[in-house]
């Protein structure tokens, strides 16, 4: 009797497997049965081209207007479907947003900053006079990065300085860096980190100490304090571009002791714009302690190997920044490949 | 006058006072402080499945405030679109039954149809769209229900029985197509019967269920004249099984047609010409239909409504979407048939080419005895090819 019944098991999934193998008959009339992964891939594409279109429509600002909010549910919940990893729509939505970046970033700023998203902690700050990156990178799998190389390697050639707060693959890319050092660029990194890669690729002499390193060339200063992901390096780094504002980007900050002097930031430097990691340890003690005129969160729905209760939704950052009500700092939230003016 | 109240009165006196003005400003206070949720609230590490109940949580009101925002109308607008392919997206969630925020969402949805019933109908016909393939129609004379099923489960009902109950209380009579559950519901037709009210129900179902049944559907089309209406019943097929497809007649307000499940490749042979024969104003039907071409030319009518979408009990893949209606009716576009598609506990008006209102009136023509669709001042016919 056990062996019909295996027989029959058998024979069900073998039919199951032979409905499923194969074109689906009836795409051409958007129907999917037996087809799951066609189904979810023709909703990820439609999904993403109805966000990408929103967004363009309703640009970053102090305020959410409903659409935005929407479009930016609709792509949490997308980016927290696994089934959504890694497929053609995705790739195709993340580089269409990117090259428009790259084409952006040929439009000079006149006055102030011109802040620009990337992937997951990634930041582009252009002035007038220096266009930096903090903690670019392609993201995805080595052998088939989210960002495209003729893409990430176009922006990276059209910045003059690259800062890395700390030696993680979601923050850090060895060959993103040598692109700069091979264009006469530095990149500052932590101390210890590609330690005699290039003469340009510049590791922080001491670790643990507040660091001030000036880039003349391009009218700003950089002011790396030393922070920490539990125990190892985290630079946050704090860029004064000289009379246009200056940024603090906190890479993956997180540590309980380092908030005894991250409370007092804001007596050492005027922060124009904050961008905290957007599940910064303490989150509202370390935005008080940098005290800035506002604040743009990062690292939301990093993909790579976490899991979904750890990608950090958009709707999530809106939720804690409601939190907060007491701060009275304005945020804007941004996604992947967009860009805010800020004026001081 | 001097107070005669000892020291240690005072206190006592004092401190009672002081806890009466604690007792009562304490509530106050906290009333007042009271934490909204902290940052550490919103922090899901480990915890994936309550991340995504909180995500649907945040996510369906947003698409209910949208999709009020941007009702249904021939020409999809792109906020609508969104709203509807986030919807979509939750509603192809293999795990929405543990939503509860799901719940909330159709039921409210649905709850509300009721309420918009009640608003007066000038001109016209108002439909509404329900759970599945459910629509009613409501003119200034009438209002019916057309496979009108709760969905869900008994236990957690997708429309629920105090709003069945305020929706048929406003219906005059109730159109079923099929005897399939998604179509059919004995309790619904029921009710309808206990209020002494008509059920027009294919042949054999619910036969003994009271006087009010009338078993319509056969072989050959067959006409019933109601109160304000005449409703066409054509012989359609689900398969085998009998499937009622009605055209009805709303004598002024409109010609509807509802095509319930209709699938079968014999039935073609006369559904192709139901436009010589009707002048549909409005057609409902199924989307996901390999045949949904050959409907349309069938019956061109002046505006199609699909049904049938995001069906829950189906399988995710079988699960159809509203992007994917979209896209099928993109494809059929040289049609020239203006499409609308409705969500749960929408309406839309309808007003046909008598009546007063003609904004929403509708581009069939007639030219020398002939249909043609006319679209932004260009003739076609109802096959695509354009007229010179």
């Amino acid at each position: 009797m056990r062996k019909y019944i295996l027989s029959a098991l058998l024979l069900l999934s073998l039919s199951i497997a032979a409905q499923t193998s194969g074109e689906n008959p009836n795409a051409d009339h958007f129907i999917y049965q037996g087809y799951l992964s066609d189904y979810k891939l023709g909703q990820a594409s439609s999904a993403f081209n109805a966000i990408d279109d929103m967004l363009q429509t309703y640009l970053p600002g102090k305020e959410i207007p409903l659409p935005r909010e929407l479009a930016l549910v609709s792509l949490d919940q997308l980016l927290h479907d696994t089934d959504n990893d890694a497929t053609e729509p995705f790739y195709t939505f993340i580089n269409k947003r990117m090259q428009r970046v790259l084409k952006d970033l040929d439009r000079p700023v006149t006055k102030g900053l011109r802040i620009y998203k990337l992937y997951n902690d990634g930041f582009i700050i252009k002035s007038k006079k220096a266009t930096v990156a903090i903690d670019l990178i392609p993201g995805g799998p080595n052998d088939k990065p989210f960002i495209t190389d003729s893409i990430i390697y176009g922006i990276a050639g059209k910045c003059d300085a690259l800062f890395i707060s700390h030696i993680h693959a979601d923050h850090a890319n060895l060959n993103i860096a040598k692109s700069f050092a091979a264009r006469g660029k530095r990149v500052i990194v932590p101390n210890g980190v590609w330690v005699g890669v290039d003469s340009l690729i510049q590791p922080i002499e001491v670790g643990g100490v507040e660091t001030d390193i000036e880039f003349e060339e391009l009218d700003l200063t950089l002011h790396v304090l030393p922070g920490h992901q539990d125990n190892i390096y985290n630079n946050i780094n704090v860029v004064e571009f000289h009379g246009e504002g200056t940024v603090a980007q906190t890479g993956d900050q997180w540590n309980g002791p380092d908030l005894s002097w991250i409370v007092n930031v804001y007596k050492h430097y005027n922060i124009d714009v904050l961008m905290p990691n957007c599940w910064i340890h303490d989150m509202e003690e370390s935005i008080r302690g940098f005290n800035p005129k506002l604040i743009i969160t990062g690292h939301e729905n990093e993909l790579g190997e976490h899991s979904i209760d750890h990608r950090e939704a958009y709707w999530v950052t809106i939720k804690k920044m409601e939190a907060m009500p007491n701060l009275n700092i304005p945020y804007v939230l941004m996604t992947w490949g967009e860009w805010y003016d800020y004026l001081k | 006058m001097k107070h005669s109240f000892t020291i240690p009165h005072k206190l006592l006196c004092l401190g009672w006072v002081g806890i009466m003005v604690a007792a009562t400003a304490l509530p106050l206070q906290a009333q007042r402080t009271q934490p909204a949720a902290s940052v550490d609230d919103y922090v899901y590490w480990g915890s994936p499945a309550t991340y995504l109940n909180n995500q649907a949580k945040v996510a369906y009101p947003l698409i209910d405030r949208m999709l009020d925002a941007y009702p249904p109308a021939k020409e999809v607008d792109k906020h609508r679109q969104m709203a509807l392919v986030t919807l979509d997206q939750f509603l192809h969630d293999a795990d929405y039954q543990r939503r509860t925020a799901f719940y909330t969402f159709i039921n409210n949805r649905l709850n509300r149809v009721s309420d918009k019933m009640d608003q007066a109908m000038l001109s016209g016909v108002r439909i509404y769209k329900l759970y599945n393939s459910g629509f009613i129609l409501k003119t200034k004379k009438t209002t019916i229900a057309i496979d009108l099923v709760p969905g869900g489960t008994t236990a957690k009902p997708f429309l629920t029985d105090s709003a069945l109950v305020e929706i048929v209380n406003r219906c005059d009579a109730l159109l079923v197509t099929n005897s399939d559950n998604s179509h059919a519901n004995r309790a619904v037709a029921k009710m309808f019967v206990d209020l002494g009210k008509q059920v027009l129900a294919p042949q054999g179902l619910w036969t003994k269920l009271g006087d009010e049944v009338l078993n319509v559907g056969g072989d050959t089309t067959q006409v019933v004249k109601l109160d304000k209406m005449t409703v066409n019943v054509l012989p359609g097929h689900y398969g085998n099984t009998s499937n009622n497809i009605y055209v009805i007649d709303l004598l002024g307000c409109g010609i509807i047609a509802h095509t319930g499940a209709q699938d079968n490749d014999n039935d073609w042979t006369w559904i192709d010409r139901l436009h010589d024969q009707y002048n549909v104003d409005i057609l409902l039907t199924k989307s996901q239909n390999t045949h949904l071409e050959a409907m349309l030319k069938g019956f061109q009518p002046r505006v199609v409504i699909t049904s049938h979408e995001n069906e829950m009990e189906s399988s995710v893949d079988k699960r159809d979407s509203y992007w994917a209606t979209q896209k099928r009716l993109k494809r059929l576009a040289d049609l020239a048939i203006p499409n609308v598609i409705m969500t749960w506990g929408e309406t839309y008006e309808y007003a046909d080419s008598e009546s007063e209102n003609i904004s929403s009136s509708a581009n069939k023509v007639y030219r020398d005895g002939r249909i043609y669709i006319e679209r932004k001042g260009t003739l076609y016919t109802p096959s695509g090819i354009k007229v010179n």
